[in-house]
């Protein structure tokens, strides 16, 4: 009996250690348990702000002169990059917008996603912002619309989720993400920039979500395969589509014999994904090695050790976003003194997470067209994401997006300049625009 | 036959204390059933305090019972295999072929009829076959399931890759509508109690569970008995198949993962033993299965952050097995 | 002889509590020098929980103990051990992967060590003076325990215990796993220990051999000593009477001398068996009690186990005579009528975690049906609560859990199903074995009474007394084959029957 007591006792400080360690990050400001809803959600189901609340190109209106909105955003994935993005909704956003956000834990299936649809209608949600890019995307637009929830996603249109572009939609507030041939070809350039004259250093890709249609780590892993392609003159054996989706490891086979070994998944997809990709570093054969997805947290110790033991200096590129983990991979020594990390594409947290933000709440204060395009079909809005090559880059852009310091990039200036409560006569085209302006140097230019 | 008729406490037992007596009450034949339910009555009351009676709305209970219908369908099929003292985690797998044929058994022929019997074939046939190998060559359950948990989940990704096979949305939407789900698994859950609890089959598979050789004297064959369990177990599978369809329209590789963690979770929190044997019971998935949903939802509608969410629905089933747990400790072997 | 000896360990107030029960009720022992002290008692009484003790096995709940003297509370069994105090037990401590001599000096290979290299040679040696000590001569000290037999490696145990020169030596309930010749061993050890002016403590069952080799004996009951008489006192009636409680009504045995049917219900037909039965054939006739004896490997518990379908029958075949039904397996063994009661009451013939009723009741789902397939529960409850209340098996309710009961009441438990199931056909390996004197009286009343409701009983049992009291006629098994019959109308030679075994 004491030692059933004693164990229990153990494991529960661990879980409480364990929590309260992953929730440090955020402050519980924006929980406020207990809210009832109920007067609410009593009429029914979440409800857009009518139209006729806010004259359609009518006065600006304040965000306190709405009722409060609930915001639901369902999460694909949980790293760095979530916990960075809830600390800014709720801490920075919800106060000054008077709004309030419902966060889903990690969802891995459409079933999940269900069922934390159903939650948030049973909460009174009046809108979904989703970061979880799927097929699925054309059945849950469907369950949205059926809810009169509003749903808007991050990914780019692509043939997967045509359906719900052109089904006529009310709820869908159309898409927005960064359009895969951006990165890839920041990937392509600088593969060309880095490869030898005979490409025997080997290449290895991991290709994260692409498998299971996540446009953005497909297109990555397209685009290097492409540029090989071009640098070296290779003929693959099987479409460069087909091979970038590739459920299982594969070794490509190609005309010059070169080694490229593209590995899918991630850390979260299975238990012994990391094992499986330090197995496959340490046989030494790659020399360039490519990230889809921010996985490098997990492959650093793996390279190290594969420098080191090889006497190789692996060149490393990531997808990601400005994160902390980022910062110390680019700030951390390989064994030739160089950083770990060559190059990264990021992604600021702040300026994607606001772009979905705007997208619901220019439709739940009436400024739904917006959000759509001269044809009526809802809008895709292109994200700008930046290619950091030097630690210097890297430390700079670590002073952006601070959740301490609460220096956002995409702060309630750049936020205000995209609402249409703020500017009625904004309209979509000047809103694609303004988002196509914020680049590097605008970035620079406005956080210094 | 001489009088030993000595119904009280043998002379020179002391007072009961506290263990003792919570020992007695475990032991009372109801407790199963009572004590998993309790608590479950007490999440529920204690959300419904905690969100000022927002819990306790209707569509809310509803959504409870119906988030855990998949979990709850395979969970009851389940405890007929765990009572025996057998264990399957390729349930996952083995839905997400099943959902796959009948997908494309709608497709082909826009039955469902046909889309739900091809769903619940399959899904015997799978099952059937661990048990199959099982009774055959006498290698362990858990051992055959984690090879073809592999095997069926390969086989669904080569015929998925990343894409997902869906039915028509609004056809799905009716039959959800029209209740075809719950009705569905009130009938399976029905069935399921007469089977283990009024006829033999629940008995038999129990006394295998927790003496196979005293079984096999009482003239109780292990193979049949367990291949039994494992068709069951292949009608809730399937079943679930069809309930996983219906709810999303839609199946992708994804479909299934991690439900053979979530139905031993289901049936622990419902208060019986994945290792079978006495104490086992064709409602502790239901129960179970509900009570994990109820804390899902709960915990959501409270704010509480998904982070903290996954600490205390640790926590919560930490308590809950421990209690369970418990076993009554006995006179060492000399008394014999 | 009964002049005073010096005390060596003395017990005093002594309490030892399980959970709800209590095993011992303020008990207090004297153990002189040179005096061999019996411990009788039921099962549950309390004798080998006060000598578990003493040794050190467990310690008490309160109360105090002396040793030499000295005030003596061992912490664990090596402590006691070391003290001086050797206990040998009924079950198996020899481990059989490593060697006589290993067993023997395990836990104490300090003094063959080398720096960390252990001298195997020097521990073969020390071994064969511990088994010379003991007078065992055919055991090689350097082979693996394992490839001897249980006797032997009792044998090996008591050269182990013995080997220390223990003050005080305990011999719990050993002489049942041991051949007639094992038990010579042991009872010479004992008296010459005693001669040598050590203090011996002798517990069993078995009253004829505590009489025989006892200087005094204590009887306990229920955790409390209820009376101590020296040699020239022993009188078994008294001693019986005092161990039970209660006058025990009618006679312990059977004293009829009906015949049996001529009808024969069963029948080996030569039939070969994996390990020990060779073409061996046998028939068993209505109403008959038929007793199989002979040492513990002859085969009979092989034999036991195939005519009810549990052992592999290669060649031949079992035949149920009714229907000219061969017994392919234990299910068309039990669909036919036929019941088994295991020698390995835990493991074999109970289901421990069950209640009592769901262990009854496991024999009747198909005569507990109210239509179809659906079992009646009124049905099923009464069935269990027959046999309850017929057999007065010890419970609070029919819910309680097997586990915790005594042995006696366990086999009531056996019997209760077995009867239930009104089996035609009894296969009972060693029914008595661990069960105390009060149920064993009324289980052979019962199995009379089957007998003269025309079933049939095969009987294969260890216990002599038992097979001459019960049996109609008994066969005696030797090396797989049967070396004897012997008719109960003719009258037992207890003689005759031993010799036929060995």
């Amino acid at each position: 009996m004491k030692k059933r007591a004693l164990a229990l006792a153990l494991v529960l400080s661990m879980t409480f250690g364990l929590t309260a360690c992953g929730n440090g990050n955020s402050t519980s400001q924006g929980s406020n348990g207990g809210n009832t809803t109920t007067a609410q959600a009593d009429s029914g189901s979440g409800e857009t702000a009518a139209p006729s609340q806010a004259g359609a190109a009518g006065e600006a209106k304040t965000p306190q002169d709405f009722k409060k909105f609930k915001i639901g955003v369902m999460e694909s994935q949980s790293n760095d990059s979530t916990v960075l993005r809830r600390n800014y909704y709720e801490n920075y956003i919800a106060p000054r917008y008077n709004v309030e956000f419902v966060f889903s834990e990690q969802v891995k299936s459409a079933e999940d996603e269900m069922n934390f649809i159903e939650n948030c209608v049973d909460m009174g949600v009046d809108g979904i912002i989703s970061y979880r890019s799927s097929p699925d995307v054309n059945q849950i637009i469907q369950v949205c619309e059926e809810y009169e929830l509003l749903y808007s996603v991050n990914t780019t249109r692509t043939p997967m989720v045509e359906d719900a572009f052109t089904g006529g939609y009310q709820t869908m507030t159309g898409v927005w993400g960064t359009e895969p041939s951006i990165v890839s070809n920041e990937f392509k350039e600088w593969i060309k920039s880095v490869a030898s004259e005979d490409g025997s250093e080997g290449f290895m890709v991991t290709s994260a979500l692409a498998f299971q249609g996540n446009t953005m780590h497909a297109e990555c892993t397209q685009g290097v395969l492409a540029a090989l392609q071009d640098i070296y003159g290779l003929t693959y054996e099987d479409t460069i589509e087909n091979l970038a989706a590739t459920s299982v490891p594969l070794e490509v086979p190609n005309d010059k014999g070169l080694n490229i070994y593209i590995y899918p998944g991630t850390n979260s997809t299975s238990d012994n994904w990391v094992q499986g990709a330090s197995t496959a570093l340490q046989t030494g054969k790659y020399g360039v090695f490519l990230q889809a997805a921010p996985t490098y947290g997990y492959t650093g110790v793996a390279v190290d050790e594969v420098e080191r033991g090889f006497d190789m200096n692996i060149k490393v590129a990531v997808n990601a976003s400005i994160s902390d983990t980022l910062v110390t991979a680019f700030n951390t020594d390989d064994k030739f003194g160089n950083s770990s990390l060559d190059m990264a594409t990021v992604q600021s947290v702040s300026f994607l997470s606001a772009m979905g933000f705007i997208q619901v709440y220019n439709h739940l204060t009436g400024y739904e067209h917006l959000n759509r395009m001269a044809n009526g079909e809802p809008a895709f809005f292109n994200m700008p994401i930046w290619a950091l090559s030097s630690r210097e880059q890297v430390n700079q852009a670590a002073t952006w997006d601070n959740a301490e310091k609460e220096t956002w990039i995409f702060n309630e200036d750049a936020i205000n300049a995209a609402l249409g409560i703020c500017n009625p006569d904004l309209t979509n085209e000047k809103l694609v625009d303004y988002y196509k302006s914020i680049t590097l140097d605008w970035v620079i230019e406005h956080m210094s | 036959m001489e009088n030993t008729k000595e119904n009280k406490l043998p002379q020179g037992t002391r007072k009961l204390g506290v263990m003792d007596h919570i020992r007695i009450i475990r032991d009372k034949p109801m407790f199963p059933l009572i004590f998993p339910l309790t608590v479950l009555i007490l999440i529920i009351a204690g959300f419904g305090i905690a969100t000022e009676g927002g819990f306790f709305r209707k569509t809310v209970l509803m959504g409870v019972f119906n988030q855990a219908l998949i979990i709850a369908t395979v969970s009851t099929a389940m405890t007929f295999v765990f009572a025996a003292g057998n264990m399957d985690i390729s349930v996952g797998s083995a839905m997400a072929f099943s959902a796959v044929a009948g997908v494309y058994a709608y497709n082909a022929t826009g039955s469902v009829f046909f889309m739900v019997v091809v769903c619940l074939v399959i899904g015997v046939v799978l099952m059937s076959f661990n048990g199959f190998i099982h009774a055959m060559f006498g290698v362990r359950t858990i051992i055959i399931s984690i090879v073809m948990m592999q095997l069926y989940s390969a086989i669904v990704s080569l015929i998925l890759g990343p894409d997902t096979v869906s039915i028509d949305y609004g056809l799905c939407r009716q039959l959800e509508n029209a209740g075809f789900r719950n009705i569905s698994f009130i009938l399976f859950f029905v069935f399921c109690m007469i089977l283990f609890h009024s006829t033999s089959v629940g008995r038999k598979l129990k006394f295998v569970g927790g003496n196979a050789r005293c079984a096999q004297q009482t003239g109780i064959q292990y193979k049949n008995t367990v291949l039994i369990s494992f068709a069951v177990a292949g009608l809730g599978v399937g079943l679930s198949a069809v309930f996983s369809i219906i709810r999303t329209s839609t199946v992708g590789t994804t479909l299934g993962a991690g439900m053979g963690m979530d139905v031993m979770l289901a049936v622990v929190l419902g208060g019986m033993s994945i290792f079978g044997g006495s104490r086992s019971n064709a409602y502790a998935g239901l129960l179970g299965a509900v009570t994990v949903s109820a804390l899902n939802k709960g915990l959501l509608m409270c704010d509480v952050s998904p982070m903290l969410i996954q600490g205390v629905r640790g926590i919560v089933f930490l308590i809950l097995v421990f209690l369970n747990s418990e076993r009554p400790a006995t006179l060492p072997s000399a008394q014999d | 002889m009964s002049t005073e000896h010096e005390i060596l360990v003395q017990v005093k107030d002594m309490c030892k509590n399980f959970g709800v029960t209590i095993a011992l009720n303020h008990v207090d022992i004297d153990i002189r020098r040179g005096q061999i002290l019996g411990l009788i008692g039921e099962n549950g009484s309390g004798k080998s929980t006060v000598s578990s003790i003493i040794a050190g096995i467990q310690p008490p709940t309160s109360g105090s103990m002396t040793y030499k003297g000295h005030p003596w509370s061992p912490a664990t069994a090596l402590e006691a051990a070391r003290g001086g105090i050797g206990m040998i037990v009924q079950e198996a401590g020899t481990i059989g992967s490593i060697s006589v001599a290993e067993n023997i000096f395990l836990g104490n290979y300090e003094p063959f060590k080398t720096g960390p290299i252990i001298n195997k040679k020097k521990m073969v040696a020390e071994a064969r003076k511990a088994l010379d000590k003991i007078g065992v001569e055919d055991i090689d000290p350097s082979l693996p325990a394992g490839l001897y037999d249980m006797q032997d490696r009792k044998l090996i145990e008591i050269a182990k215990v013995m080997y220390h020169e223990p003050e005080l030596i305990i011999v719990d309930e050993t002489t049942t796993a041991l051949s007639q010749k094992g038990r010579d061993l042991l009872y010479k050890l004992i008296h010459d220990g005693a001669q040598k002016g050590k203090a011996v403590v002798f517990i069993s069952h078995d009253l004829e051999e505590l009489m025989e080799h006892c200087d005094k004996m204590t009887v306990l009951r229920d955790g409390v000593i209820i009376d101590s008489f020296p040699r020239e006192q022993f009188d078994p009636e008294d001693i019986k009477r005092k161990m039970v409680g209660r006058e025990i009504s009618g006679q312990y045995y059977r004293v009829d001398e009906d015949g049996y049917s001529s009808q024969v219900v069963l029948k080996a037909d030569c039939i070969t068996t994996m390990s020990s039965l060779l073409c061996f054939s046998m028939e068993l006739h209505k109403g008959e009690i038929l007793g199989i004896g002979g040492i513990s490997s002859c085969g009979m518990h092989e034999l036991g186990r195939a005519l009810y379908g549990l052992e592999d029958v290669v060649d031949g075949k079992v035949v149920l005579m009714k229907d000219e039904k061969v017994i392919t397996g234990a299910k068309s063994a039990f669909d036919n009528g036929m019941g088994y009661v295991s020698k390995n009451r835990d493991t074999e013939s109970l289901e421990l975690n069950a209640s009592i009723e769901a262990n009854i009741q496991s024999t009747g789902y198909k005569k507990n049906r109210l239509f179809g397939p659906f079992i009646s529960p009124a049905k099923e409850k009464s069935y269990a609560a027959r046999q309850i209340e017929t057999l007065a098996i010890k419970c609070i309710n029919g819910r309680q859990k097997v586990k915790a009961m005594s042995g006696g009441n366990k086999q009531k438990v056996v019997f209760g199903k077995w009867i239930a199931d009104d089996a035609d056909i009894l296969i009972l390996d060693c029914p008595t074995r661990g069960v105390d004197v009060g149920v064993k009286a009324s289980m052979y009343q019962l199995i009379y009474k089957m007998k003269q409701q025309g079933k049939s009983i095969v009987m294969i049992s260890e216990e002599m007394p038992e097979l001459i009291g019960m049996s109609d006629r008994i066969l005696i098994m030797k090396d797989g084959r049967i070396n004897g019959e012997f008719f109960r109308k003719d009258g037992y030679q207890q003689h005759e029957l031993i010799e036929c075994m060995i």
